[in-house]
Protein backbone atom coordinates (compact mmCIF):
# COMPACT_ATOMS: atom_id res chain seq x y z
CA UNK A 1 0.00 0.00 0.00
CA UNK A 2 1.66 2.95 -0.89
CA UNK A 3 1.74 5.75 1.54
CA UNK A 4 -0.08 8.81 1.30
CA UNK A 5 1.17 12.04 1.72
CA UNK A 6 -1.06 14.34 4.02
CA UNK A 7 -2.69 16.51 1.46
CA UNK A 8 -4.42 13.21 -0.14
CA UNK A 9 -7.26 12.38 0.10
CA UNK A 10 -7.95 9.69 2.35
CA UNK A 11 -9.80 6.39 0.30
CA UNK A 12 -13.00 6.71 2.35
CA UNK A 13 -13.18 10.80 1.25
CA UNK A 14 -11.99 9.62 -2.20
CA UNK A 15 -15.01 7.11 -2.47
CA UNK A 16 -17.05 8.02 -5.64
CA UNK A 17 -19.90 5.77 -5.97
CA UNK A 18 -20.31 5.66 -9.66
CA UNK A 19 -16.84 4.88 -10.23
CA UNK A 20 -17.28 2.38 -7.38
CA UNK A 21 -20.34 0.92 -9.20
CA UNK A 22 -18.71 1.07 -12.78
CA UNK A 23 -15.50 -0.94 -11.25
CA UNK A 24 -16.66 -3.39 -8.16
CA UNK A 25 -20.44 -4.03 -9.57
CA UNK A 26 -19.77 -6.36 -12.56
CA UNK A 27 -17.36 -8.34 -10.65
CA UNK A 28 -20.12 -8.77 -8.05
CA UNK A 29 -23.85 -8.42 -9.48
CA UNK A 30 -22.92 -7.49 -12.70
CA UNK A 31 -23.61 -4.31 -14.79
CA UNK A 32 -26.79 -2.46 -12.98
CA UNK A 33 -29.36 -2.54 -15.50
CA UNK A 34 -29.90 1.52 -16.61
CA UNK A 35 -33.06 1.80 -15.23
CA UNK A 36 -31.47 0.84 -11.49
CA UNK A 37 -28.12 3.12 -12.22
CA UNK A 38 -30.12 6.01 -10.00
CA UNK A 39 -31.14 4.36 -7.46
CA UNK A 40 -27.89 2.11 -7.11
CA UNK A 41 -26.12 5.43 -7.16
CA UNK A 42 -28.34 7.15 -4.49
CA UNK A 43 -28.01 4.18 -2.24
CA UNK A 44 -23.87 4.19 -2.31
CA UNK A 45 -23.92 7.81 -1.94
CA UNK A 46 -26.00 7.16 1.42
CA UNK A 47 -24.13 4.27 2.78
CA UNK A 48 -20.64 6.11 1.76
CA UNK A 49 -22.22 9.34 3.80
CA UNK A 50 -23.12 6.75 6.97
CA UNK A 51 -19.14 5.11 6.31
CA UNK A 52 -17.53 8.18 6.98
CA UNK A 53 -19.97 9.12 10.29
CA UNK A 54 -18.93 5.61 11.18
CA UNK A 55 -15.09 5.93 10.72
CA UNK A 56 -14.53 9.32 12.17
CA UNK A 57 -15.00 7.19 15.37
CA UNK A 58 -11.80 6.60 17.03
CA UNK A 59 -12.60 3.17 18.55
CA UNK A 60 -10.74 1.92 21.50
CA UNK A 61 -8.15 -0.65 20.25
CA UNK A 62 -10.03 -3.45 22.57
CA UNK A 63 -13.37 -2.92 21.11
CA UNK A 64 -13.05 -5.66 18.77
CA UNK A 65 -15.86 -7.93 18.95
CA UNK A 66 -18.29 -8.60 16.27
CA UNK A 67 -21.67 -8.93 16.75
CA UNK A 68 -22.56 -12.85 17.43
CA UNK A 69 -23.91 -13.67 14.16
CA UNK A 70 -21.91 -17.11 14.24
CA UNK A 71 -22.69 -19.70 17.52
CA UNK A 72 -21.26 -23.14 17.65
CA UNK A 73 -24.03 -26.08 17.69
CA UNK A 74 -23.81 -28.63 19.95
CA UNK A 75 -23.62 -31.95 17.94
CA UNK A 76 -25.93 -34.87 18.38
CA UNK A 77 -24.67 -37.21 21.20
CA UNK A 78 -22.04 -39.19 20.68
CA UNK A 79 -22.74 -42.90 20.17
CA UNK A 80 -20.40 -45.81 20.43
CA UNK A 81 -17.53 -44.12 18.66
CA UNK A 82 -15.05 -45.02 21.46
CA UNK A 83 -15.98 -48.40 22.35
CA UNK B 1 -70.27 -7.24 25.05
CA UNK B 2 -70.10 -5.61 21.73
CA UNK B 3 -67.41 -4.13 19.98
CA UNK B 4 -69.19 -2.74 16.97
CA UNK B 5 -66.22 0.51 17.38
CA UNK B 6 -63.05 -2.04 17.87
CA UNK B 7 -62.45 0.04 20.45
CA UNK B 8 -63.08 -3.52 23.33
CA UNK B 9 -59.68 -4.11 24.44
CA UNK B 10 -58.42 -7.54 24.36
CA UNK B 11 -58.07 -8.12 28.32
CA UNK B 12 -61.45 -7.30 28.86
CA UNK B 13 -62.45 -9.63 25.83
CA UNK B 14 -60.37 -12.20 27.84
CA UNK B 15 -61.94 -12.11 31.08
CA UNK B 16 -65.43 -11.70 29.42
CA UNK B 17 -64.52 -15.15 28.00
CA UNK B 18 -62.88 -16.41 31.05
CA UNK B 19 -66.01 -15.45 33.16
CA UNK B 20 -68.74 -16.64 30.42
CA UNK B 21 -70.19 -13.85 29.81
CA UNK B 22 -68.75 -13.98 26.03
CA UNK B 23 -67.74 -16.83 24.11
CA UNK B 24 -64.14 -16.80 22.08
CA UNK B 25 -66.29 -17.63 18.89
CA UNK B 26 -68.33 -14.37 19.44
CA UNK B 27 -65.49 -12.13 20.08
CA UNK B 28 -63.54 -13.85 16.85
CA UNK B 29 -67.28 -13.53 14.77
CA UNK B 30 -67.27 -9.81 15.91
CA UNK B 31 -63.76 -9.09 14.91
CA UNK B 32 -63.92 -10.84 11.44
CA UNK B 33 -67.28 -9.33 10.86
CA UNK B 34 -64.97 -5.75 11.46
CA UNK B 35 -61.79 -7.24 9.12
CA UNK B 36 -64.15 -7.48 6.21
CA UNK B 37 -65.99 -4.01 7.11
CA UNK B 38 -62.53 -2.13 6.84
CA UNK B 39 -59.98 -3.56 5.26
CA UNK B 40 -60.62 -2.95 2.15
CA UNK B 41 -60.47 0.78 2.78
CA UNK B 42 -57.03 0.65 5.38
CA UNK B 43 -55.67 -3.10 3.76
CA UNK B 44 -53.70 -3.79 6.34
CA UNK B 45 -54.50 -7.81 5.99
CA UNK B 46 -53.27 -9.16 3.26
CA UNK B 47 -54.82 -12.63 4.13
CA UNK B 48 -57.97 -13.78 6.75
CA UNK B 49 -58.18 -16.98 7.80
CA UNK B 50 -61.47 -17.23 8.78
CA UNK B 51 -62.07 -21.49 9.72
CA UNK B 52 -58.81 -21.45 10.88
CA UNK B 53 -60.05 -18.68 13.33
CA UNK B 54 -63.73 -20.43 14.10
CA UNK B 55 -62.38 -23.84 14.83
CA UNK B 56 -59.19 -22.08 17.36
CA UNK B 57 -62.28 -20.00 19.15
CA UNK B 58 -64.11 -23.04 19.14
CA UNK B 59 -61.40 -24.65 21.26
CA UNK B 60 -60.59 -21.85 23.50
CA UNK B 61 -64.51 -21.99 24.78
CA UNK B 62 -64.24 -25.66 24.99
CA UNK B 63 -60.75 -25.11 27.27
CA UNK B 64 -62.51 -22.26 29.16
CA UNK B 65 -65.41 -25.04 29.53
CA UNK B 66 -63.04 -26.99 31.10
CA UNK B 67 -61.80 -24.65 33.92
CA UNK B 68 -58.11 -23.70 32.19
CA UNK B 69 -56.90 -20.45 33.00
CA UNK B 70 -56.22 -18.15 29.89
CA UNK B 71 -54.81 -15.21 29.91
CA UNK B 72 -55.68 -13.79 26.44
CA UNK B 73 -58.76 -16.42 26.50
CA UNK B 74 -60.73 -15.47 23.11
CA UNK B 75 -58.45 -12.14 22.09
CA UNK B 76 -58.37 -12.07 18.21
CA UNK B 77 -54.60 -11.39 17.08
CA UNK B 78 -53.19 -10.81 14.03
CA UNK B 79 -49.29 -10.56 12.94
CA UNK B 80 -47.24 -9.43 10.19
CA UNK B 81 -47.02 -11.44 7.28
CA UNK B 82 -43.16 -12.56 7.80
CA UNK B 83 -44.85 -14.72 10.78
CA UNK B 84 -44.96 -18.53 9.89
CA UNK B 85 -48.36 -19.18 9.39
CA UNK B 86 -49.03 -23.60 8.84
CA UNK B 87 -49.83 -24.18 5.47
CA UNK B 88 -49.68 -20.80 4.58
CA UNK B 89 -46.83 -19.27 2.51
CA UNK B 90 -44.90 -16.49 4.21
CA UNK B 91 -44.94 -13.26 2.44
CA UNK B 92 -42.55 -10.80 3.78
CA UNK B 93 -44.21 -8.41 1.88
CA UNK B 94 -42.46 -9.52 -1.57
CA UNK B 95 -43.96 -10.89 -4.69
CA UNK B 96 -40.92 -13.23 -4.47
CA UNK B 97 -41.74 -15.44 -2.03
CA UNK B 98 -44.87 -16.50 -3.36
CA UNK B 99 -43.61 -19.39 -4.87
CA UNK B 100 -42.30 -20.47 -1.66
CA UNK B 101 -43.40 -23.92 -0.51
CA UNK B 102 -46.05 -23.26 2.73
CA UNK B 103 -44.91 -22.99 6.28
CA UNK B 104 -44.74 -26.53 8.30
CA UNK B 105 -45.75 -24.97 11.46
CA UNK B 106 -46.67 -21.64 13.19
CA UNK B 107 -43.94 -19.44 14.25
CA UNK B 108 -43.13 -20.20 17.89
CA UNK B 109 -44.35 -16.36 18.79
CA UNK B 110 -48.01 -17.45 17.37
CA UNK B 111 -48.21 -21.20 19.28
CA UNK B 112 -47.15 -19.10 22.49
CA UNK B 113 -49.92 -16.58 22.17
CA UNK B 114 -52.48 -18.90 21.15
CA UNK B 115 -51.16 -21.49 23.62
CA UNK B 116 -52.25 -18.24 26.02
CA UNK B 117 -55.81 -18.87 24.27
CA UNK B 118 -55.20 -16.10 21.57
CA UNK B 119 -56.73 -16.42 18.44
CA UNK B 120 -55.14 -15.73 15.25
CA UNK B 121 -57.34 -13.90 12.05
CA UNK B 122 -55.23 -13.89 9.71
CA UNK B 123 -51.66 -12.07 8.46
CA UNK B 124 -50.96 -8.07 7.77
CA UNK B 125 -49.03 -5.79 5.31
CA UNK B 126 -45.81 -5.11 5.39
CA UNK B 127 -42.99 -3.43 3.56
CA UNK B 128 -41.46 -5.81 1.24
CA UNK B 129 -39.11 -8.05 3.03
CA UNK B 130 -38.98 -5.94 6.02
CA UNK B 131 -36.98 -2.94 4.30
CA UNK B 132 -38.87 -0.23 4.96
CA UNK B 133 -40.51 2.84 7.24
CA UNK B 134 -43.07 4.10 5.15
CA UNK B 135 -45.84 1.36 5.30
CA UNK B 136 -45.73 1.04 1.09
CA UNK B 137 -46.11 -1.82 -0.82
CA UNK B 138 -46.12 -2.24 -4.47
CA UNK B 139 -46.88 -5.46 -4.43
CA UNK B 140 -50.21 -5.81 -1.76
CA UNK B 141 -51.14 -2.00 -1.71
CA UNK B 142 -49.95 1.08 0.87
CA UNK B 143 -51.17 0.28 3.99
CA UNK B 144 -53.41 3.18 4.85
CA UNK B 145 -53.17 5.43 7.98
CA UNK B 146 -57.00 4.76 9.36
CA UNK B 147 -56.48 8.24 10.81
CA UNK B 148 -56.22 9.90 7.11
CA UNK B 149 -56.33 7.31 4.33
CA UNK B 150 -53.95 9.47 2.27
CA UNK B 151 -51.02 9.51 4.61
CA UNK B 152 -48.37 6.72 5.87
CA UNK B 153 -48.94 3.88 8.30
CA UNK B 154 -45.19 4.02 8.67
CA UNK B 155 -43.76 0.75 8.74
CA UNK B 156 -42.57 -2.15 8.03
CA UNK B 157 -45.18 -3.17 10.51
CA UNK B 158 -47.45 -0.98 8.56
CA UNK B 159 -50.90 -3.90 9.14
CA UNK B 160 -49.68 -4.17 12.32
CA UNK B 161 -49.96 -0.37 13.52
CA UNK B 162 -52.82 0.04 11.02
CA UNK B 163 -54.79 -3.03 11.97
CA UNK B 164 -54.96 -1.84 15.80
CA UNK B 165 -55.69 1.82 15.10
CA UNK B 166 -58.77 1.14 13.05
CA UNK B 167 -59.78 -1.24 16.06
CA UNK B 168 -59.99 -4.34 13.39
CA UNK B 169 -57.71 -6.86 16.07
CA UNK B 170 -56.43 -5.45 19.63
CA UNK B 171 -53.32 -7.41 19.41
CA UNK B 172 -50.71 -7.77 16.68
CA UNK B 173 -46.77 -8.95 16.22
CA UNK B 174 -44.42 -7.00 14.58
CA UNK B 175 -40.56 -7.12 13.62
CA UNK B 176 -38.42 -4.18 14.50
CA UNK B 177 -35.44 -4.44 12.97
CA UNK B 178 -33.86 -0.53 13.04
CA UNK B 179 -37.62 0.64 13.76
CA UNK B 180 -40.86 -0.91 12.46
CA UNK B 181 -42.42 -1.78 15.29
CA UNK B 182 -41.62 1.87 16.78
CA UNK B 183 -42.72 3.82 13.83
CA UNK B 184 -45.87 2.70 12.64
CA UNK B 185 -46.67 2.72 16.38
CA UNK B 186 -45.86 6.38 16.23
CA UNK B 187 -47.89 7.17 13.10
CA UNK B 188 -50.68 4.98 13.68
CA UNK B 189 -51.03 5.94 17.72
CA UNK B 190 -50.44 2.51 19.39
CA UNK B 191 -48.09 1.28 21.78
CA UNK B 192 -45.07 -0.83 20.70
CA UNK B 193 -42.30 -3.09 22.61
CA UNK B 194 -38.96 -3.56 20.71
CA UNK B 195 -37.64 -6.29 23.81
CA UNK B 196 -34.28 -6.69 24.28
CA UNK B 197 -32.05 -8.33 21.34
CA UNK B 198 -32.29 -11.93 22.18
CA UNK B 199 -35.39 -11.64 24.27
CA UNK B 200 -37.99 -13.20 22.03
CA UNK B 201 -37.13 -15.46 20.04
CA UNK B 202 -37.42 -15.14 16.05
CA UNK B 203 -37.93 -18.44 15.76
CA UNK B 204 -40.40 -18.97 12.09
CA UNK B 205 -40.23 -15.12 11.17
CA UNK B 206 -38.94 -14.61 8.06
CA UNK B 207 -35.18 -12.66 8.71
CA UNK B 208 -34.39 -9.51 7.13
CA UNK B 209 -30.61 -8.74 9.59
CA UNK B 210 -29.92 -11.05 11.28
CA UNK B 211 -27.36 -9.09 13.59
CA UNK B 212 -30.67 -6.49 14.30
CA UNK B 213 -33.94 -8.23 14.13
CA UNK B 214 -36.34 -8.59 16.61
CA UNK B 215 -40.03 -9.83 17.26
CA UNK B 216 -42.40 -8.01 19.45
CA UNK B 217 -46.23 -7.11 20.65
CA UNK B 218 -48.15 -3.99 19.60
CA UNK B 219 -51.41 -2.93 21.27
CA UNK B 220 -53.56 -0.14 21.97
CA UNK B 221 -52.62 -0.03 26.14
CA UNK B 222 -49.92 -0.73 28.20
CA UNK B 223 -51.88 -3.50 29.84
CA UNK B 224 -52.36 -5.56 26.92
CA UNK B 225 -49.01 -5.22 25.61
CA UNK B 226 -47.24 -6.23 29.03
CA UNK B 227 -50.45 -9.27 28.79
CA UNK B 228 -48.82 -10.13 25.28
CA UNK B 229 -44.97 -9.45 26.19
CA UNK B 230 -45.47 -12.02 29.36
CA UNK B 231 -46.59 -14.98 27.12
CA UNK B 232 -44.21 -14.54 24.27
CA UNK B 233 -41.11 -14.71 26.74
CA UNK B 234 -38.98 -18.05 27.17
CA UNK B 235 -35.81 -19.21 25.60
CA UNK B 236 -36.12 -21.15 22.73
CA UNK B 237 -32.34 -22.97 21.22
CA UNK B 238 -33.51 -22.61 17.28
CA UNK B 239 -32.78 -18.84 17.02
CA UNK B 240 -28.79 -18.89 17.66
CA UNK B 241 -29.20 -14.93 19.22
CA UNK B 242 -32.03 -16.16 21.99
CA UNK B 243 -30.55 -15.50 25.33
CA UNK B 244 -31.26 -18.10 27.64
CA UNK B 245 -32.83 -16.24 31.13
CA UNK B 246 -36.09 -17.02 32.82
CA UNK B 247 -38.98 -15.00 31.83
CA UNK B 248 -39.15 -11.93 33.42
CA UNK B 249 -42.65 -11.20 33.67
CA UNK B 250 -44.16 -7.55 33.68
CA UNK B 251 -46.91 -6.41 36.25
CA UNK B 252 -48.23 -2.90 35.51
CA UNK B 253 -50.50 -2.97 38.48
CA UNK B 254 -47.11 -2.99 40.85
CA UNK B 255 -45.23 -0.45 39.85
CA UNK B 256 -43.46 2.47 42.21
CA UNK B 257 -42.30 4.82 39.63
CA UNK B 258 -41.01 7.43 41.97
CA UNK B 259 -37.83 6.40 42.54
CA UNK B 260 -37.15 6.21 38.84
CA UNK B 261 -34.11 8.90 37.24
CA UNK B 262 -35.35 9.62 33.89
CA UNK B 263 -32.94 11.00 30.95
CA UNK B 264 -34.11 13.23 28.64
CA UNK B 265 -31.94 12.06 25.71
CA UNK B 266 -30.78 15.94 23.81
CA UNK B 267 -27.93 16.14 21.05
CA UNK B 268 -28.90 14.10 18.34
CA UNK B 269 -32.17 13.55 19.60
CA UNK B 270 -33.32 16.93 19.76
CA UNK B 271 -32.57 18.58 16.53
CA UNK B 272 -34.63 22.06 16.29
CA UNK B 273 -36.50 21.46 13.16
CA UNK B 274 -38.15 18.57 14.64
CA UNK B 275 -39.79 21.17 17.02
CA UNK B 276 -43.04 18.83 17.64
CA UNK B 277 -41.03 15.74 17.83
CA UNK B 278 -39.09 16.95 20.95
CA UNK B 279 -42.01 19.01 22.31
CA UNK B 280 -43.66 15.34 22.80
CA UNK B 281 -40.91 14.01 24.55
CA UNK B 282 -40.72 17.45 26.45
CA UNK B 283 -44.20 16.74 27.71
CA UNK B 284 -43.70 13.17 28.61
CA UNK B 285 -40.88 14.60 30.39
CA UNK B 286 -42.81 17.67 32.54
CA UNK B 287 -45.37 15.38 33.25
CA UNK B 288 -43.21 13.17 34.77
CA UNK B 289 -41.69 15.49 36.75
CA UNK B 290 -44.84 17.03 38.06
CA UNK B 291 -45.31 13.38 39.29
CA UNK B 292 -41.68 13.55 41.48
CA UNK B 293 -40.02 11.18 39.04
CA UNK B 294 -36.30 12.74 38.87
CA UNK B 295 -35.21 13.89 35.79
CA UNK B 296 -31.91 15.46 33.80
CA UNK B 297 -30.89 16.00 29.99
CA UNK B 298 -28.29 13.45 28.86
CA UNK B 299 -26.36 12.50 25.49
CA UNK B 300 -25.65 9.76 23.87
CA UNK B 301 -22.28 11.03 22.01
CA UNK B 302 -22.60 8.21 19.56
CA UNK B 303 -25.97 7.77 18.42
CA UNK B 304 -25.40 9.08 14.88
CA UNK B 305 -22.00 7.00 14.62
CA UNK B 306 -24.56 3.99 15.50
CA UNK B 307 -27.56 5.02 13.44
CA UNK B 308 -24.90 4.83 10.42
CA UNK B 309 -23.19 1.49 11.95
CA UNK B 310 -26.66 0.08 11.68
CA UNK B 311 -27.81 1.70 8.06
CA UNK B 312 -23.99 -0.32 6.82
CA UNK B 313 -25.17 -3.80 8.84
CA UNK B 314 -28.83 -3.54 7.36
CA UNK B 315 -27.87 -2.74 4.04
CA UNK B 316 -25.16 -5.40 3.19
CA UNK B 317 -26.54 -8.58 5.61
CA UNK B 318 -30.05 -8.07 3.85
CA UNK B 319 -28.24 -7.75 0.49
CA UNK B 320 -26.52 -10.85 1.24
CA UNK B 321 -29.56 -12.30 2.00
CA UNK B 322 -31.01 -11.76 -1.03
CA UNK B 323 -27.78 -11.70 -3.00
CA UNK B 324 -29.35 -14.85 -5.61
CA UNK B 325 -32.60 -12.92 -5.85
CA UNK B 326 -31.38 -9.91 -7.13
CA UNK B 327 -29.24 -11.72 -9.30
CA UNK B 328 -32.52 -13.56 -11.01
CA UNK B 329 -35.50 -11.82 -10.13
CA UNK B 330 -34.36 -8.28 -9.83
CA UNK B 331 -37.56 -6.95 -11.64
CA UNK B 332 -39.34 -8.66 -8.99
CA UNK B 333 -38.19 -6.88 -6.45
CA UNK B 334 -40.35 -3.55 -5.78
CA UNK B 335 -37.46 -0.95 -7.25
CA UNK B 336 -36.59 1.02 -4.02
CA UNK B 337 -35.79 -2.45 -2.14
CA UNK B 338 -33.69 -3.93 -5.05
CA UNK B 339 -31.76 -0.44 -5.58
CA UNK B 340 -30.89 -0.40 -1.96
CA UNK B 341 -29.98 -4.33 -2.29
CA UNK B 342 -28.13 -4.08 -5.07
CA UNK B 343 -25.79 -1.34 -3.56
CA UNK B 344 -25.57 -3.62 -0.17
CA UNK B 345 -24.19 -6.21 -2.23
CA UNK B 346 -21.16 -4.05 -3.55
CA UNK B 347 -19.76 -2.51 -0.07
CA UNK B 348 -16.66 -3.16 1.23
CA UNK B 349 -16.18 -5.42 4.29
CA UNK B 350 -14.14 -3.35 5.92
CA UNK B 351 -17.51 -1.05 6.36
CA UNK B 352 -19.35 -3.59 7.26
CA UNK B 353 -16.58 -5.05 10.21
CA UNK B 354 -15.94 -1.46 11.00
CA UNK B 355 -19.64 -0.97 11.72
CA UNK B 356 -20.20 -3.61 13.66
CA UNK B 357 -16.93 -3.31 15.67
CA UNK B 358 -18.40 0.63 16.80
CA UNK B 359 -21.42 -1.53 18.25
CA UNK B 360 -19.50 -2.54 21.03
CA UNK B 361 -18.03 1.03 21.84
CA UNK B 362 -21.52 2.28 21.76
CA UNK B 363 -23.39 -0.06 23.65
CA UNK B 364 -20.56 0.38 26.32
CA UNK B 365 -21.12 4.40 26.03
CA UNK B 366 -25.07 3.67 27.03
CA UNK B 367 -24.07 1.39 29.52
CA UNK B 368 -22.33 4.64 31.31
CA UNK B 369 -25.30 6.19 30.99
CA UNK B 370 -27.20 3.83 32.22
CA UNK B 371 -25.69 4.18 35.33
CA UNK B 372 -26.97 7.43 36.17
CA UNK B 373 -30.27 7.22 34.73
CA UNK B 374 -33.20 3.97 35.17
CA UNK B 375 -35.05 5.18 31.63
CA UNK B 376 -34.12 7.26 28.80
CA UNK B 377 -36.61 9.61 26.65
CA UNK B 378 -36.28 10.16 22.76
CA UNK B 379 -38.61 11.18 20.02
CA UNK B 380 -39.98 7.92 18.03
CA UNK B 381 -40.48 9.81 14.24
CA UNK B 382 -39.21 12.75 13.80
CA UNK B 383 -42.66 14.11 12.24
CA UNK B 384 -46.20 13.19 11.97
CA UNK B 385 -47.37 10.66 8.89
CA UNK B 386 -46.18 12.18 5.76
CA UNK B 387 -48.47 11.44 2.95
CA UNK B 388 -48.34 7.96 1.37
CA UNK B 389 -46.45 8.72 -1.77
CA UNK B 390 -43.55 11.69 -0.46
CA UNK B 391 -40.28 10.97 -1.20
CA UNK B 392 -38.82 13.43 0.83
CA UNK B 393 -38.80 15.80 3.68
CA UNK B 394 -36.50 18.37 5.28
CA UNK B 395 -34.17 18.07 7.41
CA UNK B 396 -31.22 20.25 8.55
CA UNK B 397 -32.18 22.80 6.09
CA UNK B 398 -31.65 20.07 3.34
CA UNK B 399 -34.38 18.05 1.57
CA UNK B 400 -33.78 14.19 2.54
CA UNK B 401 -35.52 10.94 2.16
CA UNK B 402 -38.73 10.33 3.68
CA UNK B 403 -38.03 6.20 3.33
CA UNK B 404 -34.96 6.17 5.21
CA UNK B 405 -35.39 9.17 8.00
CA UNK B 406 -38.32 8.57 9.32
CA UNK B 407 -36.35 6.02 11.26
CA UNK B 408 -33.63 9.02 12.30
CA UNK B 409 -34.36 8.24 16.02
CA UNK B 410 -35.21 5.03 16.39
CA UNK B 411 -31.93 3.22 14.64
CA UNK B 412 -29.47 4.25 16.76
CA UNK B 413 -31.13 2.98 19.80
CA UNK B 414 -31.90 -0.70 18.18
CA UNK B 415 -28.35 -0.85 17.23
CA UNK B 416 -27.50 -1.41 20.22
CA UNK B 417 -30.24 -3.89 21.25
CA UNK B 418 -31.64 -1.49 24.03
CA UNK B 419 -35.49 -2.37 24.85
CA UNK B 420 -38.39 0.36 23.90
CA UNK B 421 -41.65 0.79 24.75
CA UNK B 422 -43.17 3.18 21.87
CA UNK B 423 -45.99 4.90 23.31
CA UNK B 424 -48.56 7.42 21.54
CA UNK B 425 -48.94 10.67 21.82
CA UNK B 426 -52.01 12.01 20.34
CA UNK B 427 -52.25 15.87 18.93
CA UNK B 428 -54.67 17.58 21.29
CA UNK B 429 -51.47 16.71 24.22
CA UNK B 430 -49.02 18.91 22.65
CA UNK B 431 -48.40 21.93 20.92
CA UNK B 432 -48.96 23.89 17.57
CA UNK B 433 -46.09 23.06 15.62
CA UNK B 434 -43.45 25.84 14.16
CA UNK B 435 -42.03 24.44 11.54
CA UNK B 436 -42.96 24.76 8.10
CA UNK B 437 -42.29 20.75 7.02
CA UNK B 438 -44.19 20.21 10.34
CA UNK B 439 -46.84 22.68 9.52
CA UNK B 440 -47.44 20.57 6.06
CA UNK B 441 -48.62 17.14 7.98
CA UNK B 442 -49.70 17.99 11.13
CA UNK B 443 -53.54 18.24 10.11
CA UNK B 444 -53.79 15.25 9.04
CA UNK B 445 -52.75 12.39 11.57
CA UNK B 446 -52.59 13.16 15.39
CA UNK B 447 -50.33 10.79 16.76
CA UNK B 448 -46.51 10.83 17.49
CA UNK B 449 -44.69 8.63 19.69
CA UNK B 450 -42.09 8.67 22.75
CA UNK B 451 -39.19 6.44 23.21
CA UNK B 452 -39.53 4.74 26.54
CA UNK B 453 -35.74 3.28 26.70
CA UNK B 454 -33.76 1.07 29.36
CA UNK B 455 -30.97 -1.01 29.89
CA UNK B 456 -30.92 -4.41 28.39
CA UNK B 457 -33.37 -6.47 29.86
CA UNK B 458 -35.11 -3.99 31.58
CA UNK B 459 -38.32 -4.00 29.92
CA UNK B 460 -40.15 -3.49 32.92
CA UNK B 461 -38.59 -0.24 33.41
CA UNK B 462 -39.83 0.99 30.15
CA UNK B 463 -43.37 -1.03 31.43
CA UNK B 464 -42.71 0.90 34.51
CA UNK B 465 -43.06 4.88 33.28
CA UNK B 466 -45.17 3.52 29.79
CA UNK B 467 -47.67 3.08 32.65
CA UNK B 468 -47.13 6.25 34.59
CA UNK B 469 -47.78 8.41 31.55
CA UNK B 470 -50.82 6.28 30.54
CA UNK B 471 -52.03 6.97 33.73
CA UNK B 472 -51.77 10.31 33.29
CA UNK B 473 -53.14 10.50 30.25
CA UNK B 474 -50.54 12.04 28.61
CA UNK B 475 -50.11 8.86 26.37
CA UNK B 476 -53.27 7.39 25.29
CA UNK B 477 -54.16 5.08 22.18
CA UNK B 478 -57.33 5.32 20.61
CA UNK B 479 -59.20 3.33 17.84
CA UNK B 480 -59.39 6.19 14.79
CA UNK B 481 -62.99 6.34 12.86
CA UNK B 482 -62.79 4.95 9.52
CA UNK B 483 -65.27 5.64 7.48
CA UNK B 484 -66.77 2.20 5.22
CA UNK B 485 -67.50 5.10 2.28
CA UNK B 486 -65.93 6.96 0.25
Amino acid sequence: MPKSSANEPTALEAFDPQTYMDTVAPMIVGAPHPAYREGVLANLATAHAMAKVVFAVELDADSCDLAGVFMPMAADPLTSRDT
Amino acid sequence: MSDSDGDTSGLDIASAVAAKQLSAQEAVATCLDRIEALNPRVNAFTAVHKDRALARAQAVDQQVQSGQQLPLAGVPFAVKNLFDIEDQTTLAGSKINQQNAVAAADALMIQRIEAAGGVLVGALNMGEFAYDFTGENQHYGDCRNPWNLAHMTGGSSSGSGAALASGMVPLTLGSDTNGSIRVPSALCGTYGLKPTYGRLPRTGSYPFCDSLDHVGPMARSVAELAAAYNVMQGFDATDHVCVSRQPDLVDVQSIDGKTLRIGVLQGYFAPQEFDEATQVVADCAKALEAMGVALDDCELDLAEAGRSAAFLITNIEGASLHYEKILQRADDFDPDTRDRFIAGSLLPAAWYARAQRLRRQYAEEAAELFRRFDVLLAPATPIRAPLRGQKTMLMGGSEVNVRANLGYFTQPISCIGLPVVCAPVMQSQFGTPQTAQAVSVSAATPSMGVQIIAAPWREDLCFKVASLLADASITRSEVAPVSTQD
